[in-house]
């Protein structure tokens, strides 16, 4: 991983940050929850607080692993922490995030078979949703995403090619068919 | 987004295809970008003599009075009023008067006693 100046950076250097990294944290947190909502509101709290820390000055050598540390565990005090509530920002802060809705009726069978979908996958283990995350939402090959978790490539494949078949078969079993050849 | 699930529902879609739209679908659509918070002003932290100009000022008033009632004391000592009347009333104030008592006459004895009703 790259190593960045330790001064407080400008603006444009941060948003250049926030741009590389903020849909890995999205997809971080995503995977943790699977709530779109809960995660875009992480991942603006986690942006918000690297952006407090640059402000002051705070010795950051690595933005991204900085990041991710910080989404991981805001995600995991999101359901006891008062943040889940407001957030370090008062709630108006929040106003400009665009919502996602407005479906059209001719999504709705798309949407039955999001649901299914989703459903099995909160039976799958929270390390095999970050890599289904990474993988398909973020369009990560295997290498991108064992860089990321810090884990083995060789790991990352097998465990994307469990997880799809395990979803593979109970969509089947809902009635969604699905090919799972590669 | 297309609706390729939906559509090639008989052809059995791809389990990538489905996940694939699936997580797309989730993704804010555009990506916020990030808006900095306004600037709040910090709070300064005060230097030394702004947090103790008020105390410094207080001493200083303490030091002039006391400064000045001793400098006019010089100039008019006590015990030196223009009569000495004063200086003395001063000096009795609160005190008994402790002057000796004045003895009592003695009686006469050649002097010949009034008679008195009882004597007629």
């Amino acid at each position: 991983m790259k190593s960045r100046p330790k001064k407080p950076a400008h603006q444009a250097e941060f948003e250049e940050i926030y741009e590389r990294h903020s849909r890995e944290v999205w997809a971080l947190v995503y995977a943790r929850w699977l709530n779109a909502d809960i995660a875009l509101d992480i991942m603006q709290e986690t942006f918000l607080r690297l952006w407090k820390q640059w402000q002051e000055g705070s010795d950051i050598v690595n933005p991204r692993a900085w990041v991710l540390r910080v989404a991981r565990n805001l995600a995991e005090d999101h359901a006891k922490s008062a943040f889940r509530r407001f957030g370090t920002q008062p709630p108006q802060t929040m106003n400009g995030v665009e919502g996602r809705d407005g479906l059209p009726l001719d999504g709705m069978a798309r949407e039955e078979t999001f649901g299914q979908l989703r459903k099995e996958l909160e039976h799958l283990a929270p390390a095999d949703r970050e890599i289904l995350t990474l993988r398909y939402a973020l369009d990560y090959d295997t290498s991108e995403i064992a860089e990321m978790l810090e884990i083995n490539a060789t790991a990352v494949h097998m465990r994307l090619s469990r997880a799809r078949q395990r979803l593979a078969e109970r969509l089947a079993d809902q009635g969604v068919q699905v090919n799972n050849e590669q | 987004m297309s609706n390729s699930v939906i559509q090639n529902d008989e052809a059995r879609p791809d389990v990538d295809a489905v996940l694939g739209e699936f997580f797309k679908a989730q993704m804010p659509t555009p990506w916020p970008a990030f808006k900095a918070p306004l600037q709040t002003r910090l709070k300064r932290p005060e230097s030394y003599w702004s947090r103790y100009s008020g105390r410094l000022a207080l001493a200083a008033c303490v030091a002039l009075f006391v400064a000045g009632y001793i400098t006019l004391a010089g100039f008019f000592p006590r015990g030196q009023g223009p009569s000495g009347v004063q200086n003395q009333i001063e000096n009795h104030i609160g005190q008994r008067d402790k002057s000796p008592e004045q003895p009592k006459p003695a009686p006469n004895p050649d002097a010949v006693p009034m008679p008195t009703e009882f004597d007629r």
